[in-house]
């Protein structure tokens, strides 16, 4: 190993066996997913009202397309749910149970709480039993990450440096060409500027009454590309219910339930992940900085 | 989030048609199988976080962002560096095999993860991923200068270490290596 060294060490390299696990991708970006969930909970909870007003007529301005009038309808149902987005407490507690189908796809079912400095997400399996529970955590001097694998019985925490906050305006900025379909929908102010914009280019409609889980529900609904999507909305609330995404010709849905809940004892208590005492601190994988 | 789950469906349709290369560069970049399949998620998410800045296809990408993110974790925990002396011999991605051939492949390997991180990158970019000089360089955010330096001061020390592992090998042998 001296003079064909270099020519030894590719070969070498080369074969080094490797089989990449399935569901990489959908891993990554249910991580992607939580952390960007958590940055919009703490850009959310902090920046309150103000927030969403200042977001909303900031898209309504940066659409880059030609708005199409919205039927009235349609524009009383959209500006009664942007009221209620827009007046829901900073303190309040945002809950999101999301199942896909078909089950089998590469996105199991998820536990989604957001509170006012901390987001939570639990991974399920198919029958329902805890595999990963994460949290982040923010304040201004830190950011805590936790994660408890219950396959593998093992815990650990990493605290980064603290969040600068983005100005309000700048942290969410809609448009019709980028409103849908790669818009995270997850905080109060970004559902509201989404479907303020989203009715703006006149991609929703208010399609009639349903029921969700026995609550009296009014639906807007509409495609974006090969993308069906359609929001449940609380008759007596205007606060949406469900989100469902349906991916047209394919069998692949999106189903999102979300709850608006009062930070009461018991719901702040649901952000908290808790450690079982028999399993194991290991040290953050690489790559899991906060 | 609409758009993204067919973002998920893209990315994992490419994982089967390029994804062995890439983890088989993150191993050899973190030095085990868990740590490899951990770098390369934390690059996939940064795919995603960057999906519109990505022109087509996402492997060029993700091959900067391994590196990036392996060389970054390097510089800021010294720690990781008792981690990554060898491969585990229970890993499972790097059994040794009863051929010589492979075995001699297996032996460069554990000598290759011995040397120091910012040589092993440097040699694992040049060679396994045909980077040149300057593309070596960007990747480990540091001057071309500084990748001749890593390369050479690692060939060096391969050749060190193969000798030494000869000697105890022979030494082993009775000398017949």
């Amino acid at each position: 190993m001296s003079a064909d060294l270099t020519d030894q060490l590719r070969t070498a390299m080369q074969h080094v066996p490797v089989r990449v696990p399935p569901g990489m991708a959908g891993k990554a970006y249910l991580r992607y997913r939580t952390r960007r969930l958590a940055r919009r909970a703490a850009v959310t909870v902090t920046a309150g009202v103000a927030c969403a007003a200042a977001v909303i007529a900031v898209s309504a301005a940066g659409a880059s397309a030609p708005a199409r009038p919205a039927t009235p309808a349609t524009a009383f149902l959209a500006s009664h749910v942007v009221q209620a987005l827009d007046a829901i407490s900073p303190d309040t507690v945002v809950f999101v149970y999301i199942t896909n189908k078909p089950a089998n796809s590469n996105l199991p079912p998820q536990e989604m709480w957001a509170g006012k400095d901390t987001s939570r997400t639990v991974g399920l399996t198919p029958a329902g039993h805890i595999t990963t529970d994460d949290s982040t955590t923010f304040t201004p001097r830190s950011t805590t990450a936790l994660q408890v694998d219950y396959r593998k019985r093992t815990w650990w925490r990493s605290v980064g440096p603290g969040v600068v906050k983005p100005a309000p305006a700048a942290s969410i900025s809609y448009s019709c060409s980028t409103v849908s379909p790669t818009t995270m929908v997850l905080s109060a102010p970004d559902m509201a500027a989404s479907i303020r914009t989203e009715v703006a280019c006149g991609e929703l409609k208010a399609a009639g009454a349903s029921s969700v889980d026995g609550v009296r529900a009014v639906k807007l609904t509409g495609k974006v590309g090969s993308i069906l999507e359609t929001y449940w909305i609380n008759a007596v609330t205007y606060l949406p219910v469900r989100i469902n995404t349906e991916w047209l010709g394919t069998d692949s849905l999106m189903r999102e339930d979300i709850q608006w809940l009062p930070p009461t004892a018991a719901n702040l208590a649901n952000l908290t992940v808790p450690i079982p005492s028999d399993f194991t601190q290991i040290t953050p994988p690489p790559g899991q900085d906060p | 989030m609409r758009g993204e789950q067919l973002q998920v469906a893209e990315l994992e349709s490419f994982l089967i048609e390029r994804g062995e290369p890439l983890l088989r560069t993150a191993i050899l970049l973190t030095g085990s199988r868990q740590a490899g399949e951990d770098l390369l998620q934390a690059a996939l998410e940064r795919v995603f976080r960057h999906w519109h800045n990505i022109d087509g296809n996402p492997e060029g990408y993700l091959r900067r962002t391994l590196a990036h993110l392996a060389t970054d974790r390097w510089r800021r925990i010294a720690r990781w560096r008792g981690k990554m002396s060898l491969l585990s011999a229970s890993d499972p991605g790097h059994l040794p095999d009863t051929t010589i051939g492979v075995d001699h492949r297996d032996q460069v390997v554990r000598l290759l993860l011995q040397l120091p991180a910012g040589q092993r990158t440097a040699i694992v970019l040049r060679y396994l991923e045909d980077m040149t000089e300057a593309e070596t360089a960007d990747a480990m955010g540091c001057s071309v200068g500084a990748v001749k330096s890593a390369t050479s001061r690692g060939l060096q020390r391969l050749r060190q270490l193969s000798g030494f592992s000869l000697v105890l090998q022979n030494t082993q042998t009775g000398g017949q290596a």
